[in-house]
């Protein structure tokens, strides 16, 4: 049985959230913002999107869909094309086969898992774009970036989870 | 609890298909030959992240305005606490730039003299555009900027981007709407330029942090801290004469400086369409750039850049 034309595009929608989510925070992520002084602020904010959603509906973040967020990621930001995809396609390969045990973690614990992740993560962006680009890369900038990612986490968590109750329920 | 728990194990393993492994793999692979393609430098790959600039620029330009608008808000409520210490520094500023001006002005003017005398050649014309920046990548990899103006405004690749305290970077990448700049901070970045008082000539590259490497420097010049850095004008890229920074160490061999560019105040930037003679060289900035830099082309260009210049240029 069918459910009726509009119901069925009214799911789709719902849906088509989280990726649309993922792609617009990566596509707003390249404006300008910085702190005061100067400091840009650069999180790896896909990482996130995609831990989240693969953590929580799986279905609704599909590998197709993860592969396009690095791609747009790796476009916008000027890094080396592929880089991007590939550590988001790993992690979400490690999410994917741990998600029974992450799902059933509290949220603090999602956040302590989501930093170890991200550390491998950030360790794989940087030898891949030390490789890619054939230069040595001072580790600094990349500290300052796994910092502010995992303490943008709770936020975009919190934004993520809000979606998941209103939109997709 | 019990319909949570029945949805939670239909949705609980996105590998339960081959067809979900199949797809996993085959991206995985195409990652890894988009990071070798783009290690060979693939022209698809540039004009793929071309598009996809000039595809986000609108939605980004949309965005960075009330966040410019925004920002520009907090840092006035900032300045009103030191309206009064700040008014105090101007004044006395303005009094010191005042005399710098009438000193500027009488060498201008003795500049203009010799130069008749000499009948040396006009500097090129050097046209402009400004560009708002819309998207800011400055992160641990590269340090480049996208700006809203493209081939329809007169952008072209190569040009000089400036800030409002002096050179800020390249133009490397050029779209109908948006344009990406390497900011003279990244790796990637060479500039060749001339140390100001001594004339002497270096490359100036970027290191990913704040602070810039002085290379290729002849070991007889001096080191001189707090020595002014210009652009050369060498290859024929940049104008030359426009300031880059300031030399602010040196360690030995390495000479550190500090560029003039604010990083803070990066909200609009000024690109430079300089070439070699606008009224020579109508086709574009590449091939006037190849009528520089290659030899025989030089000496091709070389005949009919006589005539034109005597009738078309009026000497004062």
């Amino acid at each position: 049985m069918k459910a009726p034309l509009l119901q069925r595009l009214d799911l789709t929608l719902r849906g088509a959230a989280p990726v649309s989510l993922s792609l617009l925070i990566v596509l707003l992520s390249q404006v300008p913002v910085g702190f005061p002084g100067g400091v840009p602020f650069t999180p790896f904010l896909p990482l996130i999107c995609v831990y989240y959603w693969t953590v929580h509906r799986p279905d609704l973040m599909p590998v197709w869909a993860v592969f396009l967020i690095g791609l747009l990621h790796d476009l916008l930001s000027a890094g080396a094309i592929g880089v991007g995809c590939f550590t988001l396609l790993g992690a979400y390969g490690v999410v994917a086969t741990q998600r029974r045990f992450l799902v059933s973690f509290s949220v603090l614990l999602q956040w302590v898992s989501f930093a170890v992740l991200a550390l491998a993560a950030t360790l794989v962006v940087w030898l891949l774009t030390m490789i890619v680009m054939g230069l040595a890369l001072n580790p600094a900038p990349l500290v300052y970036q796994y910092v502010l990612t995992v303490a943008v986490y709770p936020l975009l968590a919190w934004l993520f989870a809000r979606t998941q109750r209103r939109v997709l329920r | 609890m019990k319909r949570r728990e029945g949805a939670l194990i239909k949705v609980a393993n996105p590998f339960k298909g081959w067809t979900q492994r199949f797809a996993f793999g085959l991206l995985i692979t195409l990652s890894i030959g988009l990071m070798l393609a783009g290690k060979a430098e693939n022209n698809f790959l540039q004009k793929l992240r071309v598009g996809a600039s000039d595809l986000a620029a609108p939605a980004l330009a949309l965005v960075a305005e009330p966040v410019a608008t925004l920002r520009e808000t907090i840092s006035q409520f900032e300045s009103y606490k030191a309206l009064q210490a700040d008014n105090a520094r101007l004044l006395e500023e303005n009094a010191r730039l005042l005399e710098w001006q009438a000193a500027a002005l009488a060498l201008q003017s003795e500049n203009l003299q010799l130069r008749a005398l000499l009948d040396s050649a006009a500097d090129p014309y050097i046209n402009s555009a400004v560009g708002r920046v819309i998207a800011d990548s400055r992160g641990a990899f590269a340090h480049t900027l996208l700006v809203a103006a493209g081939l329809r405004d007169g952008v072209d690749r190569n040009q000089a981007a400036m800030a409002p305290e002096g050179l800020a970077g390249r133009v490397i990448e050029v779209g109908d709407r948006s344009s990406r700049v390497l900011l003279v901070t990244d790796i990637n970045s060479r500039i060749p330029v001339t140390l100001q008082s001594s004339r002497h000539r270096a490359v100036l590259a970027g290191t990913n942090g704040k602070r810039l490497k002085l290379l290729y420097l002849t070991p007889d010049a001096p080191r001189k801290l707090g020595e002014r850095i210009v652009t050369s004008g060498l290859g024929g890229v940049f104008p030359p004469g426009l300031p880059v920074g300031r030399v602010v160490e040196v360690e030995g061999d390495v000479i550190w400086v500090e560029p003039f560019l604010e990083s803070g105040s990066l909200e609009r930037l000024r690109l430079l369409d300089y070439r070699v003679d606008a009224s020579l060289v109508p086709k574009g900035f590449d091939e006037s750039l190849e009528a520089v830099t290659l030899p025989q082309a030089l000496d091709g260009a070389a005949a009919p850049q006589e005539a034109p210049e005597e009738s078309g240029t009026v000497r004062p």
